[in-house]
């Protein structure tokens, strides 16, 4: 049961909040990419597959590191862990850039149209 | 986007990359024990991604996106809202000092009021921006 408790938590705080705060900030946050496909979301998708793949991961491996010995769930129990931080870092690098003031968002605008006319 | 919306949801991404990888060591030591000691780690964990992203992130944006006022600066004093990033940002930081090292001095109290004080501003911020532009058909 113990093993259970951090698994509830990390479901809701990992698999809820913190993923619901991902899709809707990739979504409203300024400088969406519009064009819709994995190539074109890319740091999105990525987000979306490595945070919960490591959640699943971490869901079934865990409770059975506890109560087994079997190097198995140990990997994947380490594998989950860098799958999630990796997702981390997905969604920075596709948010980073995106956090700008209307004159940036202005500017950028420009600097697109400028360059899809040439 | 204003200016204190960007600081928050900037320091936010931080505090989760730093969150996320305190959790993933955790997670590693649950697998492979590195030492007693990354349990340390733990309330740190809890702190940097409860209060430094989700916390951070949520007032952030609503800075950000709730109704600004028509007349005046259109998210009210700038100043008060300086003040709300710094006092959480100050907070979490001196919970998390607490965490680390021993003193005399009782940061966590400190840093536990100096997130209320923020929490409180936001509320003071915004209480007069939960509005509606339309308005009752005479």
């Amino acid at each position: 049961m113990p093993a259970i408790m951090p698994l509830f938590w990390h479901m809701l705080m990992v698999g809820w909040i913190t993923q619901i705060i991902i899709g809707v900030s990739i979504w409203m946050f300024p400088g969406r990419n519009r064009e819709e496909g994995f190539k074109a979301q890319k740091w999105g998708w990525l987000t979306f597959i490595f945070l919960n793949a490591g959640l699943v991961l971490r869901v079934i491996s865990e409770p059975l590191v506890s109560i087994s010995t079997s190097e198995t769930w140990k990997t994947l129990l380490v594998v989950s862990a860098i799958l999630q931080l990796v997702a981390g870092f997905t969604y920075f690098t596709e948010m980073w850039s995106r956090i700008m003031s209307k004159k940036q968002q202005r500017e950028k605008r420009k600097r697109q149209r400028e360059r899809s006319k040439k | 986007m204003p200016a204190p919306s960007r600081w928050m949801i900037r320091l936010a991404l931080i505090y989760l990359l730093a969150g996320m990888a305190m959790g993933a060591m955790l997670l590693i030591h649950k697998a492979y024990p590195i030492t007693p000691a990354v349990w340390m780690l733990l309330p740190i964990h809890i702190e940097v991604t409860i209060f430094g992203w989700i916390i951070q992130l949520t007032l952030g944006t609503a800075y950000w996106m709730l109704p600004r006022y028509i007349e005046g600066p259109p998210r009210g004093r700038p100043l008060l809202a300086a003040g709300m990033v710094l006092a959480l940002n100050l907070g979490i930081l001196l919970v998390i000092i607490d965490t680390l090292i021993m003193v005399s001095f009782p940061l966590q109290l400190t840093g536990r009021m100096l997130e209320l004080m923020a929490v409180g501003l936001f509320i003071f911020l915004h209480w007069n921006r939960i509005v509606t532009y339309r308005t009752k058909k005479a």
